[in-house]
């Protein structure tokens, strides 16, 4: 670390440290427990901080601390920051230095927002609406500090301009105002020193709400993670069959992806990117694989033949939903800047900057992975005369290694590094997305005793009586917790409802989740849909993932064969039924062996994932399908990709055994999964028959 | 369904695999491998086998990295036109002749 950086960490510590012993001695020992009980509250929101679906973080501990400031005042408030910091330091293993530099910032921060807030009128344990203007001002004081502070810390340990950092946190403090602002305004407002049951109710309320969310978006941002992962599992089984680096797409895609985040795109353009990187090579599955494994130059008319894998590619990707917008990038990322490349020799910024993006990241990993001699860093710099966009150049070269080979995963993660440890810590002020904001809606407390009352004793209407009604008397007489999701049928609406049980009383809070629950569902459905367009593109239309509906056709026309599934014997059983039938058709020799063969692989996949699974034999004339349904599981749509080649052998139950070689020895076949069961649906088609599929 | 006849001659051990290898034969096979030691080759014929799926492949792999820890060759023969292909199709012969190159 530079000793400049050194230097002026240790200043702001020593500054913090003055002001903690300035006004520590002025503490309320009477309300240190409720200010320990609240920073309590604020470290482990600290630690288990929210991770919304766009990357960043958010915590929500300054609204305790705020809270802290209104009720109990500020020598407590700053008690809450420094346990903060210091949970940082238990938890995070931050260098020592850091943490002290921590403790400097906020106690710094919270002191100049306290004393403003003080000099405004406020006084601690009596907020009243005429105190707002005064809470507003205290809470920008205390994120202009911070966050100036911050921003200076970064700048010195990486070397970047302070005011790009600066304004680069700014739009995500907004939200993060907002939000503090709101709730420790509410906490304020219900505080009275006498009864204090509801402060205490919603506190406990909004920190347990936080680790509901956080765990919530956390399981979203895994599933996506399991997609994104699954689809480049697809993207290097048409590399392996093109003699294409593995795991090339992959590597394009988390660079392209990287240089999207640093040229400060929308979100969506980012995501856009990162998947028309991802499939940029699509097309080239199309084209004859001969012309990509000759190692020699091509022939005027191969190399024609070739370049048509960009316009493949990108009518392949249009046809995603969502990906529209991928689908240029994937057509003009052989452009070149100085207008010597193909499909349509644009140049310049008539090129799509996602193309350009594309190219970049494109170039830099062929650079590295082909043999050639010479230094791939000056060979890289020279795409800048006219086949690269020079900036995009300039920016792969300051966050691209060149010297190793490339483990993307890790030159994404190291130029942060560094700022890393400060930035988790920073991140109490990253947020970007108001969906948290919009999400939080109606919330009821209530203590229930004789009946729900509220926090003051008044009697209260509460929804849902019927159902609540016995979940409360319960957690009284087990003197147990309860936490349950009610629904109100007549409004479909859903309730997070947690019973604290407190001698004869409990204590009871209601929470709205309709909306988190509907957004969930929603991101999940829309990876579902891309999922499976992608997959059908891919296969070039071999893999068909169905709903009920879609299925539903093909499983009708004339039955031929039938057999039922439950033990291991019944595969060869089911395998004799096809047998006969096929020769009843005529068909013989390698179609049929290729139809038993993965009629044995979809019985033993029931077998493996289901207990019972019936399977029929069909056929409308032109096509003869062999339908396999289950009452299993379903299967983790994600895990199909694995099942490529060898990969499927190794692990024990891999749910999508044998997937690769029905795709390849079947004409199509279609799934419909679900939690009620699985249909598999392998389609030949029949000689002399029509073709209706193409 | 399956019969596995051994025989042996010196160091090499011959499994003449006869019938079906699927799942509900592949435990008999996988019985009989686990009983394989003190050999240099272990040579599975399969010309008797009449079909063989992935589950079978499941088990012939298994063979093979057998052998890789306990020090014995695997060879496969007999296959015919559709068991071949399809090994081929899935890279088993890849794998042994990378091991036989004693790559891995």
């Amino acid at each position: 670390m530079p000793k400049i950086s050194q230097i002026y960490l240790y200043t702001v510590f020593a500054l913090g440290l003055a002001v903690i012993l300035l006004i520590m001695p002025s503490i309320d020992a009477a309300l240190l427990c409720a200010a320990l009980t609240l920073a309590l509250f604020a470290g482990l929101l600290d630690k288990y901080c929210v991770e919304l679906p766009n990357g960043t973080l958010f915590s929500g501990s300054s609204i305790f601390t705020f809270a802290t400031l209104l009720c109990f005042g500020l020598p407590e408030a700053l008690v809450v920051e420094i346990v903060i910091a210091l949970f940082g330091a238990i938890f995070e293993r931050i260098q020592l230095i850091k943490v002290l530099f921590n403790v400097g910032q906020y106690a710094l921060s919270i002191a100049a927002a306290g004393s403003v807030y003080e000099w405004l009128g406020g006084a601690a344990g009596s907020f009243s609406w005429q105190d707002i203007p005064a809470l507003m001002t205290s809470l920008f004081v205390y994120n202009l500090v911070n966050l100036c502070l911050v921003s200076v810390a970064i700048a010195k340990l990486t070397n970047q301009g302070v005011l790009m950092i600066w304004l680069d946190s700014l739009k995500d403090t907004g939200f993060i105002y907002v939000v503090t602002l709101v709730l420790s305004l509410r906490l304020g407002l219900i505080f009275h020193p006498d009864r204090q049951i509801q402060f205490w109710m919603e506190a406990a309320f909004i920190f347990l709400f936080f680790l509901a969310l956080r765990y919530a978006f956390r399981m979203f941002i895994e599933l996506r993670k399991t997609y994104l992962h699954s689809l480049e599992s697809f993207t290097n089984m048409t590399e392996d069959k093109l003699s294409i680096s593995v795991g090339h797409a992959a590597r394009v895609g988390r660079l392209a992806r990287q240089l999207a985040e640093e040229l400060k795109l929308p979100l969506a353009e980012i995501d856009a990117i990162h998947y028309a990187a991802l499939f940029h090579d699509v097309g080239k599955g199309q084209v004859r694989e001969s012309i990509f494994k000759k190692r020699g130059p091509l022939t005027l008319e191969e190399e024609k033949e070739q370049r048509k894998h960009v316009e493949i590619g990108a009518e392949m990707v249009r046809d995603i939903s969502g990906l529209e917008k991928a689908s240029d990038y994937v057509l003009y990322h052989h452009e070149q800047w100085g207008g010597g490349g193909y499909p349509k020799g644009l140049q310049g910024e008539e090129i799509p900057l996602g193309a350009r993006v594309i190219a970049a990241a494109d170039h830099y990993d062929k650079l590295l992975h082909d043999k050639k001699e010479g230094n791939p860093a000056k060979r890289f710099a020279k795409l800048a005369d006219n086949v690269l966009d020079p900036r995009l150049v300039k920016l792969v070269m300051k966050i691209a290694d060149f010297t190793i080979e490339p483990e993307v995963e890790k030159t994404s993660v190291e130029p942060n590094r560094v700022t890393e440890v400060v930035v988790t810590h920073t991140n109490r002020h990253k947020v970007d997305q108001s969906v948290l904001m919009q999400k939080f809606e109606a919330s009821l407390f209530a203590v229930y005793e004789d009946g729900f009352r509220d926090g003051m004793g008044e009697s209260i209407a509460m929804p849902l009586t019927r159902q609540i009604a016995p979940l409360a008397e319960r957690a009284r007489e087990e003197q147990k917790q309860i936490r349950e999701y009610v629904e109100d049928p007549d409004t479909g609406k859903v309730y997070d409802l947690y019973c604290y049980p407190y001698q004869h009383a409990v204590f009871l809070s209601l929470f709205d989740v309709t909306g988190i629950i509907e957004y969930e569902l929603k991101q999940e459905e829309r990876i579902k849909i891309l999922y499976r367009d992608v997959i059908f593109s891919v296969t070039q239309g071999k893999l068909l993932l169905a709903d009920e509906e879609q299925i539903r056709p093909y499983s009708q026309g004339d039955c031929l064969a039938e057999a039922s599934i439950d033990t291991k014997k019944d595969v060869a059983l089911c395998r004799e039924q096809v047998s006969k039938t096929l020769e009843s058709l005529g068909i013989v020799d390698k179609t049929k062996f290729s139809i038993l063969l993965c009629t044995s692989e979809v019985v033993t996949n029931v077998l493996k994932h289901a207990e019972h699974g019936r399977m029929r034999v069909c056929t409308d004339g032109a096509h003869l399908r062999v339908i396999v349904a289950d009452n299993g599981n379903g299967i983790e749509l994600s895990e199909l990709p694995k099942s490529t080649l060898l990969a499927g052998y190794s692990s024990k139950v891999s749910m999508g055994q044998g997937f690769s070689l029905m795709l390849k020895l079947m004409d199509r076949v279609i799934i419909n999964t679900g939690h009620q069961g699985t249909t598999v649906v392998l389609e030949v088609k029949l000689e002399g028959g029509g073709d209706d599929n193409a | 369904m399956i019969t596995i006849r051994q025989s042996r001659n010196e160091n090499i051990l011959v499994f003449a695999v006869e019938g079906v290898l699927d799942i509900f034969t592949v435990d008999d096979f996988d019985a009989a491998l686990t009983e394989v030691t003190g050999v240099q080759k272990l040579v599975i014929d399969l010309s008797a086998v009449t079909f063989l799926d992935s589950t079978g492949i499941g088990a012939i792999l298994r063979a093979i990295y057998q052998g890789q820890d306990h020090g014995f060759t695997v060879e496969l023969s007999g296959m015919n036109e559709e068991i071949k292909e399809l090994f081929d199709t899935v890279g088993i012969l890849r794998v042994l002749e990378a091991l036989q190159k004693g790559e891995r």
